[in-house]
């Protein structure tokens, strides 16, 4: 694709080849943002295989809406509305199977990270602590602190108020570094 | 980097936040299965908008039967009628053509008080004032048709800014957002 005037193209110029039907536009459009996603995705249910399930179900459903997608908006930000919705239920779906299948898991994730396994990597060990926060403190310390949205940004993603996410994130911190370090947190 | 302040942020959360920023690249053979589900869809989209038109234009009975295409004409209102009479049952439908990846969804709610109706749902990232719905001749039945792919769909009806669960079809279980909310399923292909 080096050379193609489309990796010079604006979002909102892809979009609108993407729908007089450039098959290639639309490719353009995965290359750029689908990194992000399949990594929101992956932290937030954990693991690749399922992101990669839930990040290509919102690509198709982006592109079927595609023709109502308003060029002022921020398409990074329009598109991650739609994988954070289906990430969240993705991770409904997934959690009600998994209490339903192993009812000893709730006590399983009450483990503090740090004696959990020393064999896991810094990644791995922070992916553990991430597991055991509550979802929307998750969401919020994704989107703020690894995907570097704004307040704004990350309120019209998620459609919950800025001042709710900023104290979420802030909660979110402080239970992190809490599992982190064995320390408790103090309003976890 | 960020535009807010970050006093939460400690050593031990900005190399967190480092960490968990490691690449997630996709492969090539995933992009393009992304590209090829999505044109799929196209074609179906493309069939919508010919379809649709046409199913309106036509009045093309759908569904059992049970209400015709085109917002707010007088088989419809007809239609309602008759289920006030216990006869025909108005609510919310879907269908289909044989072989399409898509179908078109009649949401249907009964608010002879409200102001205003709309529908939000998976389909529409349950973004409000994007799909209001018509208040139709009766003056207390509100629809609107919708393209919908094949499938199950997630959705509710806001009511004057209240969000009210379809109670005419299924509840849904894993609903989106922690609201309640119905199911509507599109049928696949035949």
């Amino acid at each position: 694709m080096a050379g193609s005037p489309l990796v010079t193209a604006t979002d909102a110029q892809l979009v609108q080849r993407a729908l007089a039907g450039e098959q290639a536009a639309f490719r353009e459009l995965v290359d750029r943002h689908s990194p992000a996603c399949l990594r929101y995705a992956t932290r937030v249910l954990g693991n690749r295989h399922d992101a990669e399930d839930v990040v290509q179900d919102s690509f198709v459903r982006a592109f079927r809406a595609l023709d109502r997608y308003d060029p002022q908006r921020d398409f990074r930000g329009w598109l991650f509305a739609i994988v954070v919705n289906r990430c969240r239920s993705a991770a409904v779906v997934r959690s009600r199977r998994w209490n339903r299948l192993v009812p000893e898991a709730a006590e399983h994730r009450q483990v503090p990270v740090r004696e959990a396994d020393a064999r896991h990597g810094e990644l791995e060990e922070v992916q553990e602590a991430l597991a055991q926060l509550d979802p929307a403190l998750r969401e919020a310390f994704l989107l703020k602190y690894v995907e570097d949205m704004s307040y704004d940004e990350m309120s019209r993603v998620t459609g919950v108020g800025a001042p709710a996410l900023r104290m979420r994130a802030m909660r979110a911190c402080r239970r992190l570094r809490a599992l982190l370090t064995g320390e408790d947190a103090p309003d976890a | 980097m960020h535009d807010d302040e970050d006093d939460a942020m400690t050593p031990e959360t900005i190399r967190a936040a480092q960490a968990l920023r490691a690449d997630v690249l996709p492969t090539e053979a995933w992009s393009e299965a992304v590209v090829q589900r999505a044109m799929s869809a196209r074609r179906a989209r493309g069939w919508f908008r010919v379809g649709a038109g046409m199913l309106a234009a036509a009045g093309v009975a759908f569904a059992a039967g049970l209400l015709v295409g085109g917002r707010d004409t007088p088989r419809a209102a007809t239609a309602v009628a008759a289920r006030d009479s216990g006869n025909v049952p108005v609510q919310t439908v879907a269908w289909s053509e044989a072989g399409a990846d898509s179908g078109i969804a009649r949401f249907v709610a009964v608010a002879p008080d409200a102001q205003s109706v709309e529908v939000v749902g998976d389909f529409n990232l349950w973004a409000r004032g994007r799909t209001p719905l018509a208040r139709m001749a009766d003056g207390r039945t509100w629809s609107v048709q919708l393209p919908l792919g094949v499938g199950r769909h997630t959705y509710a009806f806001v009511i004057d800014g209240q969000l009210v669960r379809d109670r005419n079809a299924p509840a849904s279980a894993d609903d989106d957002f922690g609201v309640p909310s119905s199911v509507l399923l599109v049928q696949g292909r035949r």
